[in-house]
């Protein structure tokens, strides 16, 4: 294959504090220092990002190119992509299985179905794919990927752009609603495959069991109207209105005093890709419980309580242990900073480049 | 806008700057800790302080705001979405932002027309014929259905002479205290089928398990006793679902086919060293006991122990023990699921 002069990038989507247009910004640095020409190709981006990106239809390389295909959604531009000749490299971040919204959410089952189909028949198409965790390559795998041509590199994110602000009203707000039991929070779209369902239950559990007035506070635009109603309904069944909060979609300010006043991070999610939001946590010193599933244990590696199974009474033990033993919450906050530092730029630069290697033969990186 | 670290996030950053806790922690310490977790999630579950209950409770009630679920299993609801789909729109969209587009598919369209429309009458025609076949199918199997449930209810009147038996109580309570300590320490749920009023399976509750009960006669319907039928509960019970089976007065009342498909089931529905009890009365017995009328009239008539013995071992199960007791004319038979 020859040394290719250009590498650029497809995103469907490219929107401002998103892991995947944040991870495709983080890439095109490291292309452009390994002395390609590259540019980010989207379907559609918000007026901030515009600079920052091109349209997919305008794409008209002068010479040879490597098309890296940011996967995360179903997209007419994975069609596009699959009809062009140039070599194509999928990163693939992961699409949530259908299942997940059929109850719910039925279109988009359907849209998340056309989704895969358009990322498995990419598949002979591709002559390399990367897949952003170990669970995610397997995904791949399933998909009719061949696992010679796969490989795993974690996502580029500049551990600065976890940092967040802190509101001081929000945060004086959150403080005076304090409550007398430990404050937990979840950050994440709410939608079926990330169970709030299931924290709002542990909530209760903790309520029943231990006592006091624990505060949820889940932050996170909803997916699903539908499951977003059903969640206020469980509140409301079980009488916790006081203790949930449903924060939806916040500045970053805002998320920032979110984790200045929560006591536990917890993740009760059936299915994650990678879960950034977890970092975001280890970067803020808040000790994570979270259940062992999708690319969750991979993640975490360690730097958290990783809970085998996820009933309303392990999960209600787990959150009062952290809140409860100054000695845990310690250990897991320092094992939190410290695999953090597996994701630093330098070494997740590194770990892309090498990735990207057999599809940039010729090139010194 | 930013703003001071706040108290709690100070405090947080001068935990982890300790150079000695970021020593003494590992990845094996935590895993510890989850052991302990869940260890206290079972000591508070087996103390009664967390009623098994609770989480079936909390389940049930999410399970109720999941809005397609029941639509999805509604045949006239599935039928009616197959039947607006079968109708295929000949035209489509032709509008464009940019004129020329516009025209070339309208072009485009008009082109082919005479071809589409052939081919969309065929696919039309077969959809639609194929949904009107599914919903004559709908009918048939609902008039089936019907007539079914209407032999149903004709058959209890058989089943009725039997429930003129008096029901007998005397038994489960003369075994209680061994069924309780044979099924306390099992690991996984416990049915006790059929359960009368329930005292059993308080029992076990009460020693920390996971038991609920059936019972067609139960006064009330709620978690822990369920007003069903043994054997039509124990048939949509799921393949190793249970931990422990405690069997009385369906082991005694069922005629004899459904006594041998009980054995079957009981060895499907319970998991690998999972329990079984059987609690029955001796046949000589229970005749002398019945008034002859009665006894002639009811549809099934007790086992013999040693017969629950050879259908528990046809049905997988090992180390079947049958306990009697002489004074009572009852016998306890416990087994294991291989």
């Amino acid at each position: 294959m020859p040394a290719p002069a250009a590498v650029h990038q497809f995103v469907s989507s490219f929107v401002p504090r998103d892991a995947v247009s944040m991870h495709a910004l983080g890439v095109r640095g490291l292309l452009r220092d390994l002395g390609f020409d590259s540019e980010i190709f989207v379907k559609e981006s918000r007026a901030e990002m515009v600079r920052e990106s091109r349209f997919y239809r305008s794409f008209d390389p002068t010479g040879p190119a490597v098309l890296v295909y940011q996967a995360a959604t179903g997209s007419a531009m994975a069609d596009f992509l699959g009809a062009r000749r140039e070599p194509l490299v999928v990163n693939y971040h992961n699409l949530t299985p259908p299942q997940f919204f059929a109850a719910w959410e039925p279109h988009t089952a359907v849209e998340l179905d056309v989704g895969r189909r358009q990322i498995a028949d990419l598949a002979p198409r591709a002559d390399l794919a990367v897949a952003v965790s170990a669970f995610n390559e397997s995904d791949l795998h399933g998909l009719g990927y061949d696992p010679a041509r796969t490989t795993v590199a974690p996502v580029l994110i500049d551990p600065a752009t976890l940092h967040r602000e802190v509101d001081p009203a929000t945060r004086d707000r959150l403080e005076a609603d304090g409550g007398d039991g430990p404050a937990i929070l979840f950050v994440g779209r709410l939608a079926p495959n990330k169970a709030q369902h299931d924290l709002v239950k542990a909530l209760a559990a903790l309520v029943e069991v231990y006592g006091g007035s624990p505060r949820l506070r889940l932050v996170g635009a909803p997916s699903s109207p539908r499951y977003q109603r059903a969640l206020r309904g469980l509140v409301a069944a079980r009488g916790l209105e006081a203790n949930v909060e449903l924060a939806g979609s916040v500045t970053d300010a805002e998320a920032g005093a979110h984790y200045a006043t929560a006591d536990v991070f917890c993740c009760l999610s059936d299915h994650e890709g990678f879960c950034v939001p977890l970092l975001e946590a280890m970067h803020h010193g808040v000790p994570i419980v979270a259940y062992a599933a999708g690319a969750i244990p991979e993640t975490l590696a360690g730097a958290g309580l990783l809970l085998p199974e996820k009933d309303p009474a392990t999960v209600a033990a787990a959150l009062h242990r952290v809140a409860t033993d100054a000695s845990l919450r310690e250990r897991l906050v320092v094992a939190g900073r410290r695999r953090l530092q597996d994701f630093a730029l330098d070494r997740a630069r590194a770990r892309f480049a090498e990735a990207l290697r057999p599809v940039l033969e010729g090139v010194p990186v | 806008m930013g703003s001071p670290i706040p108290e709690k996030v100070r405090k947080r950053r001068a935990i982890s700057e300790n150079p000695t806790a970021s020593q003494s922690s590992s990845e094996g310490d935590f895993d510890a800790v989850v052991e302990e977790i869940q260890a206290e999630a079972r000591r508070r579950r087996e103390s009664g302080e967390y009623p098994a209950a609770f989480e079936r409770e909390l389940d049930a009630l999410f399970e109720d705001l999941v809005p397609e679920r029941l639509r999805e299993h509604d045949f006239e609801a599935v039928l009616d979405r197959a039947e607006r789909a079968s109708l295929i729109d000949l035209h489509a969209p032709v509008d464009d932002e940019r004129r020329a587009y516009a025209q070339v598919k309208r072009g485009v369209q008009k082109l082919i027309l005479w071809y589409m429309d052939y081919v969309v009458r065929q696919l039309a025609t077969f959809a639609a014929s194929t949904t009107r076949a599914v919903r004559l199918l709908g009918n048939r199997v609902e008039a089936i259905d019907e007539r079914q449930t209407a032999l149903a209810r004709r058959l209890p009147e058989v089943g009725d002479v039997g429930d003129l038996l008096p029901r007998d109580h005397h038994t489960v309570e003369s075994w209680s205290d061994g069924a309780v300590a044979l099924l306390s320490g099992v690991s996984g749920r416990i049915l006790h089928a059929e359960a009368g009023d329930g005292g059993v399976v308080k029992r076990l509750l009460d020693a920390g398990a996971d038991a609920y009960g059936v019972d067609p006669e139960a006064a009330e319907d709620s978690l822990e006793l369920r007003a069903q039928g043994a054997l039509e509960h124990l048939g949509v019970v799921g393949e190793g679902a249970l931990g422990g089976l405690l069997l009385s007065g369906i082991t005694d009342r069922a005629p004899t086919e459904a006594k041998i498909r009980l054995a079957q089931v009981a060895g499907e529905v319970l998991a690998p060293g999972g329990r079984v009890v059987l609690l029955g009365n001796d046949p000589e017995h229970w005749a002398e006991r019945v008034p002859a009328a009665l006894a002639d009239l009811a549809p099934g008539r007790p086992f013999h122990a040693d017969t629950w013995r050879l259908l528990l071992e046809r049905s997988g199960f090992d180390g079947v023990d049958v306990r009697t007791g002489p004074e009572t004319g009852t016998y306890l038979v416990t087994a294991t699921r291989g």
